[in-house]
This record gives structure tokens, sequence and C-alpha cells, in this order.
């Protein structure tokens, strides 16, 4: 181990990444979509001793490239949005069901800070 | 793929409240953890902010999760909505939790995550936080793991492969940006390194 990426590398490394993911578009990752992310990222590289000379990536030029930063806030996202199912589909099940009012559950932003002192901090 | 590469994070005003009350009949499972630390350098790279909250006891399974949290200076019973990540690596036994609660500037049914600043101030380090997991909505996605698999996987295998135009190109446009006299260090480093 090297602890760098080469071209090779980081294309197995981006098709490990994206693999049964969508992309920031919501379609499936295709091979020609997944060479342009190569290109980006090894756009980012840097000569590291030992390789060569050939162009190679470390983890942490890595995660300063855009590829990783834009899978970084679609995980997020997919976290978020799974979480707010979720909870929807628990509230509607027992003990949950009802015990907001409805006007409640519509919601003004108060009820959600109410008792937290996170309105005086 | 989007090349957006700043987070927006939003929440349902009406998903929060609701959070807030299925965590509170979690509050049997809470677990007791102190305010470590504040955002983590990928997620502030992001434009995201989340407070690290170190578990006392008994941590979490690593992965992404919806929970519900408490400080200390709290009403009994009122929790706040996070989506948390908990880390399998060396950092086991935390949780990077993103506080859903506060407002949408011009959108009044939304919500978004608090700001570093308002951590901060809400949650100054070292303070109790009670965390009632909800649910785990994923497994933990350790880059450095897959980083290193890739890499000791793939060892040598430049070397057996053509260099294909991608390769030639990419390292043309990189020797075409390194300033000259950066280049004529690598070059004799690499002499040093490799001689004739």
């Amino acid at each position: 181990m090297s602890g760098a990426l080469d071209v090779v590398e980081a294309r197995e490394l981006i098709r490990r990444e994206t693999d049964a993911t969508m992309d920031g578009a919501n379609r499936p990752w295709t091979a020609h979509r997944r060479e342009e992310e190569v290109e980006r990222v090894i756009a980012a590289a840097d000569v590291v001793d030992g390789r060569s000379e050939q162009p190679a990536i470390t983890l942490d030029a890595f995660r300063a490239t855009g590829f990783y930063k834009a899978r970084m806030c679609a995980r997020i996202e997919q976290l978020g949005e799974r979480a707010a199912t979720r909870v929807e589909s628990m509230y509607k099940s027992p003990p949950w069901n009802g015990v907001l009012l409805p006007e409640e559950a519509q919601g003004r932003f108060e009820a959600l800070v109410h008792g937290t002192c996170l309105g005086n901090a | 793929m989007s090349s957006r590469t700043q987070l927006r994070l939003r929440w349902s005003l009406a998903a929060a409240l609701k959070a807030r009350q299925v965590a509170l009949s979690a509050k049997s499972n809470v677990l007791y953890s102190r305010v470590k630390a504040y955002s983590t350098k990928s997620l502030r790279d992001v434009g995201g902010a989340c407070v690290q909250l170190q578990f006392n006891n008994a941590p979490l399974m690593a992965g992404g999760w919806v929970c519900g949290i408490r400080a200390a200076h709290s009403d009994e019973d009122v929790f706040l909505p996070i989506l948390g990540g908990a880390p399998g690596d060396h950092r086991h036994g935390r949780i990077d939790a993103m506080v859903m609660a506060s407002p949408v500037e011009g959108d009044a049914e939304q919500v978004t995550f608090l700001p570093e600043a308002k951590l901060e101030e809400y949650l100054p380090l070292g303070t109790e936080v009670q965390v009632a997991p909800i649910w785990q909505c994923n497994d933990f996605f350790d880059l450095r793991r897959l980083f290193g698999q890739v890499d000791e996987d793939m060892t040598g295998a430049l070397l057996l492969v053509q260099p294909n135009v991608l390769i030639v190109r990419v390292h043309e446009s990189l020797c075409a940006s390194i300033p000259t006299c950066v280049r004529r260090a690598r070059r004799r480093r690499g002499s040093r390194a490799h001689p004739p």
C-alpha cells in the first residue's frame, strides 16, 4: 500500500462508491459518467513518489475533490429523506397516531423548540 | 451527477414535529453522552454543521441514524430531532449529530440543521445530552477503509495495463499546470531515487 491511488485504483474506488446508488439527478450511474468522474478526480491528483511519476491521489486529496463532496451531500440528503419517510410512517402507527392534533402536526416553528431553551440560546 | 457540493438539507416542519413525538416514546432507551466537539472538516467543507457527542457507556451501532436529543437544560420529556452519523472507525463511540431545528428563511413550513455558531451556543463543550435512538437508516460509509481496500487490491495494476489516452492527457495537463521550478525539483528528486 502506498497510501495513494493511481488511475486504475481511482476508477475502482469510484465504482465501489457509486454501486447501487443513483447519481445527483436520481439516475443509475453509467460507465460513461463514471469515466467522467475518474477524469475529474485524477485532475486533482499529484505525482507521488514510488508510482513511476504517474499521477496518483491521496485520501486527503480525494476528499477535497468535487466528486467526493457531491457524494457526501447526496449521502446526507438521502439519509434525511429516508429518516423523514420513516418518521412519517412510524407516526401513523400506535402509540404515536393521533398524539398531535392535526393543527399541531402542521405546526408552528415555536412548537418544535418549545421547552428546549433553544430560543434563548 | 450533480456537481453541487454544498449541502441542502430540508425537512418539513410537520416531519420534525412528529420526530419530536416519536423520540419521546423512545426515551426508555436513551443513551447518555457529552458534547465532545463540533463539525468535522468533511462536513464543514460541504456547508454542514454538527455536534459530536461522545457516549458515556454503550455506543450506537455504526451507521446513519434518526434520533431525538435532549440537553440537560431542556424541560423534562422534550427532544429535538437529529440526523446522525455514528462512525465505525477510530471514532466509534461518537455520533455526529445535525440538529434539525433551524427555521428556513422565507419558508415557514421547512426546517434545516442548526449552524455551528448556534450549536456552540446551545450545546457548549461538555454539556450532558440524552440521545433517544429512533431508527437506523443506513450503514456507516467508511471512506478510509474503502480507500485502503482499493489501494491494497490494485497495487501495481497500472504497470500491467497499456497507458491509455486518458492517462496521457491527464498527465500532460497535470505537468502543464505545475510551475517549472516544482517540475525541476521533482525531476531532481526522481533522478536521485532512480539513478541511471
